[in-house]
This record gives structure tokens, C-alpha cells and sequence, in this order.
């Protein structure tokens, strides 16, 4: 396989985009991306498109074809992606795997979600689509209650408290302030945490991420082309090390521990192979901090922090800039937002940023950044391994 | 509880599936095991899905059965408390879901 780059991304802020399309808010990531990669449209071969519910609350599906017929692509494959919460994350796979393979030497990955243009409760009821709704979700399962019950395990067997998963709620939100994409950033308290509105004990309000708008894209390129645009760049090009997707059980009856999602473990433990890295190598990592317990149950399956120290990391500062490991210094999906098939992309955005040192919460001397995508109840993953080229 | 065992491999499964996958056998056995099972962890739900018809608050139970399948539930309303490695009875089954109440 071919050595894959990242010549260009963008973005748009998460939040709410109330007044764009969904197309339209795709569309102005990728011409972001474009512009930064310096690199001609007619030279791109393929488009992957992550999106998990564009038909359920927009009324429109072909969204990858949709979104490179308004930017005057050419025929070229399009291809919409979808794995719940992971679907960026499999979209910039794909994207990198046609470069890797040789099907293309320049391909495009975006990401969108438009959350907050349908009513709450029909955003919610479509977000419940990725539940096995043959097993679990008879029982009135909601995904922050899916959180719930592992919070409830990881407490039991680690001694994990309330002021532990606090420090990751305090955390993300205080670095979503120095995020300028980023939905909701603050400053918190554990009394103002603690007093929050509880959605599904013990998970609360300020545990869980909102819902947002964004999109987000990436321009993957073969080595061919990144050789003969890196002098044009005004930024250093970053190297995909690896790019994998793993499966793990739909449905909580298929998981052996609800501490652990066998997905994470797996791909992270392809993702250090493919790389030649150990996870002492990672300086910092973007993980899917979808609910506050999620971010240390993820931290632990990637091999970041050790099997239950999750929460007295993130208590004692080490999983904060300047600490051992950075995890989400972009506020994550808890402060930056989670427009659902951007998010994966997004965390791409994020680390390229920092490794090519030019992020607004930017890690000292960061060189190896990891991404971590997960989708439903642990069914799809995606773990990136990304190198700055300095 | 009824549940399906694989005739070819024995594998049992809480929900009807139209192939083993385990061995891939189409053929299943419909089983009868035991209620009893050991509550594993549980969470209380005080915003209910849109659409569903039981009014929160309501605990969603993860439950290892006796027979070795664990299973996604409800406690009965009517239930004591849940507590972490209770044992469990299922007394019912509402639109698929097994209800369920702590053994005292």
C-alpha cells in the first residue's frame, strides 16, 4: 500500500447553522480543505461522505454526490458512509484507503450533520437508530442511559466518583474556550456539574455532548502529490501512519465487560501495528467523549491510561495540555459539539492542526496524534495514527 | 424465560435470529430456562425515547441469566431498589422487553 498525506482541511464551526443546508454547510468544508491544499479540484479521484441521519431529519440521501455536483467534481465515485457516531471516521478511511491502494491520488473525506434543524424529540428518536432495537432498545435504553450503566460498572470496580468524571466535564468545557470552533465552552464547578439536571443516573446534563451543526473535511493525497505541492503549502504536510475500523458488538448483551468496548481495544491495538508505535508514542489524542465516562472508559481501551485509572488521571491533570497525555484539547465532543457525521473528521481537523503546531490549545512540540471515532453501542471504530511533518 | 438454542452448536440467544452465528445453522430449538438471573448494572432513565410507551423515571437492568445469556430489561415499578449483583426474577415481558423484580 501507498504512503497516504493530509494536504489540506476545514471546517466550519459546531453549533448551530440554522440558516444552511446540510449540502451547503458540506460543500464549505470541502472547498476549505481545497483551498488549503492548493490543490486543483480536476485532480480529485474519489469522495467519501460521513452522515448518519441526513434522510431521517433532512429529507435527503446521495449526499456525496450531491455535495461534489455543487462544487463541479468530476465522475467521479461519491460515496456517502454510515456508522452511527463513526461515520467520519470511516469516511476518512475510505478516503485514505483509495489513495493507499492506488485508485486515487487525491481523494476527499467530509463529514456533516444538521442536528438542530429538525424538533428534539425527532433528532433523538433518530439517534436511537443505532441501538440493536431488537435487544436492547425494548427495554427503553437511551444512549446516555448506555453510558449510565457503564459509569455504574466502572464505579463499582474502580472506585470511579462523581468528582473524577467531573475533572473530564471541566476539562473539555474549559478547553472548548480556547477552541473558536467549538459549540460550548465554560468554566465549571463540581457543585455546578453536580447540581446539573440528571438525564440517566449517574449520568447528567453537563456529562452528555449537545447536539450541533457542523461539518468538516480532509484532503488525503499519495506521495507523488504531496511531493510536488509541499513547497506551495504555507503549512507542513501530516502523514497518515494508519487508518483502521474495527467491529464490536451491537448490543450489550455481546459485550464480555461494560468497562471496555472490544472494538476500541482492537483497533487501537491494529492502529499502534500499522503505525509502528506504541501508545507512548502519542502525544496527544482526539477520543469520542460522547458522555464524560466514555472519555475514560476510551482512554483506557486505547492503552492511554492504564485499566481503571481513568478518572484519577484526568482528577490529577495528566490528561490535560502540558500533562502526560493530551486527551481532547479541542473541548471534544463534550464542549466543541457532535454533529454526528462530522465528528470523525473533525477530530481530524483537530489533530492536523496540532501537529502542524498551529492550534489554538496547541500541545508543546507535537509530533504523533491519534483519533478515536466510536459508533452506536460499540459496533464500528475507527483509530487514526497521525505524524506531523515539521 | 423462553429463549432459542442452536440445534447444531447449542449457542443460545435471547431474541430470534434468522442463522446461528455461531455455526451458521438456520434450525433453533426454543428453550424454556430459568427467570432467575444476577442484576449486573443499571441506569434510571428520567428522559424516555421518543415514542415509547412507559413513563420515566424507569431502570433499564443489564441482567446475567442463569442459563449464561445476559439480557437488556426493566425493573417492574412495583420492584425494590436495584442493587449492584442482586438477584433478579423476571415476572413478565412488555413488547419484547423482560421485566424484572429484586429478590428480597
Amino acid at each position: 500500500m501507498r504512503d497516504v498525506y493530509i494536504a489540506g482541511i476545514g471546517s466550519t464551526t459546531f453549533g448551530k447553522h440554522a440558516d444552511t443546508t446540510i449540502e451547503n454547510l458540506a460543500v464549505g468544508a470541502v472547498v476549505d480543505a481545497l483551498l488549503d491544499s492548493s490543490i486543483d479540484r480536476a485532480e480529485v479521484g474519489a469522495l467519501y461522505l460521513g452522515n448518519f441521519i441526513s434522510g431521517p431529519l433532512n429529507g435527503k440521501e446521495v449526499l456525496a454526490g450531491i455535495v461534489a455536483d455543487r462544487i463541479g467534481l468530476g465522475s467521479i465515485p461519491c460515496t456517502k458512509v454510515e456508522g452511527a457516531c463513526a461515520s467520519g471516521g470511516i469516511a476518512f478511511r475510505h478516503a485514505c484507503l483509495a489513495v493507499a491502494s492506488g485508485q486515487a491520488d487525491v481523494a476527499i473525506a467530509v463529514g456533516v450533520e444538521t442536528m438542530t434543524h429538525a424538533p428534539t424529540k425527532q433528532t433523538t428518536a433518530a439517534l436511537n437508530c443505532a441501538m440493536d432495537n431488537e435487544n436492547d432498545g425494548p427495554s427503553g435504553l437511551t444512549f446516555p442511559g448506555l453510558f449510565g450503566l457503564a459509569w455504574r460498572t466502572h464505579a463499582e470496580r474502580y472506585g470511579t466518583t462523581r468528582d473524577h468524571v467531573s475533572a473530564v466535564v471541566k476539562k473539555n468545557k474549559s478547553n472548548g474556550l480556547k477552541n473558536p470552533l467549538a459549540q460550548m465552552g465554560a468554566v465549571l464547578t463540581n457543585a455546578e456539574i453536580a447540581a446539573s439536571v440528571p438525564i440517566c443516573d449517574p449520568i447528567q446534563l453537563f456529562d452528555c455532548c449537545p447536539t450541533s451543526d457542523g461539518a468538516a473535511a480532509v484532503i488525503v493525497v499519495s506521495k507523488s502529490v504531496a511531493d510536488r505541492i509541499s513547497k506551495q503549502l504555507n503549512h507542513p504536510l501530516v502523514q497518515v501512519l494508519a487508518a483502521v475500523q474495527t467491529r464490536g458488538s451491537p448490543s450489550i448483551g455481546g459485550h464480555a465487560d461494560l468497562i471496555s468496548f472490544s472494538a476500541n481495544v482492537s483497533a487501537a491495538n491494529l492502529a499502534y501495528a500499522q503505525a509502528g508505535v506504541t501508545s507512548k508514542d502519542i502525544d496527544l489524542v482526539e477520543l469520542h467523549d460522547c458522555f464524560s465516562i466514555a472519555e475514560i472508559i476510551d482512554s483506557e481501551d486505547l492503552g492511554l491510561v492504564p485499566r481503571g485509572e481513568g478518572g484519577y488521571w484526568a482528577l490529577e491533570g495528566r490528561t490535560s495540555v502540558g500533562g502526560d497525555i493530551a486527551i481532547n484539547a479541542s473541548g471534544g465532543l463534550l464542549s466543541k459539539g457532535h454533529p454526528v457525521g462530522a465528528t470523525g473528521i473533525g477530530q481530524i481537523y483537530e489533530v492536523t492542526q496540532q501537529l502542524r503546531h498551529r492550534h489554538t490549545n496547541q500541545v508543546a512540540d507535537a509530533k504523533i496524534g491519534m483519533t478515536h471515532n466510536l459508533g452506536g453501542a460499540g459496533v464500528a471504530c475507527t483509530v487514526s495514527i497521525l505524524k506531523g511533518l515539521m | 424465560m423462553r429463549i432459542f438454542e442452536c440445534l447444531k452448536c447449542k449457542k443460545q440467544y435471547a431474541k430470534l435470529g434468522s442463522v446461528c452465528a455461531s455455526c451458521l445453522s438456520l434450525k433453533f430449538n426454543e428453550v424454556e430456562v430459568s427467570d432467575s438471573g444476577k442484576l449486573v448494572t443499571w441506569t434510571t432513565i428520567r428522559r424516555a425515547p421518543a415514542g415509547f410507551n412507559v413513563t420515566a423515571p424507569y431502570d433499564v437492568v443489564v441482567v446475567d441469566m442463569e442459563c449464561g445469556i445476559r439480557v437488556t430489561g426493566r425493573l417492574a415499578a412495583e420492584s425494590l431498589p436495584p442493587k449492584m449483583f442482586a438477584t433478579v426474577q423476571r415476572i413478565s415481558t412488555e413488547e419484547s422487553s423482560p421485566i424484572f423484580s429484586v429478590v428480597a
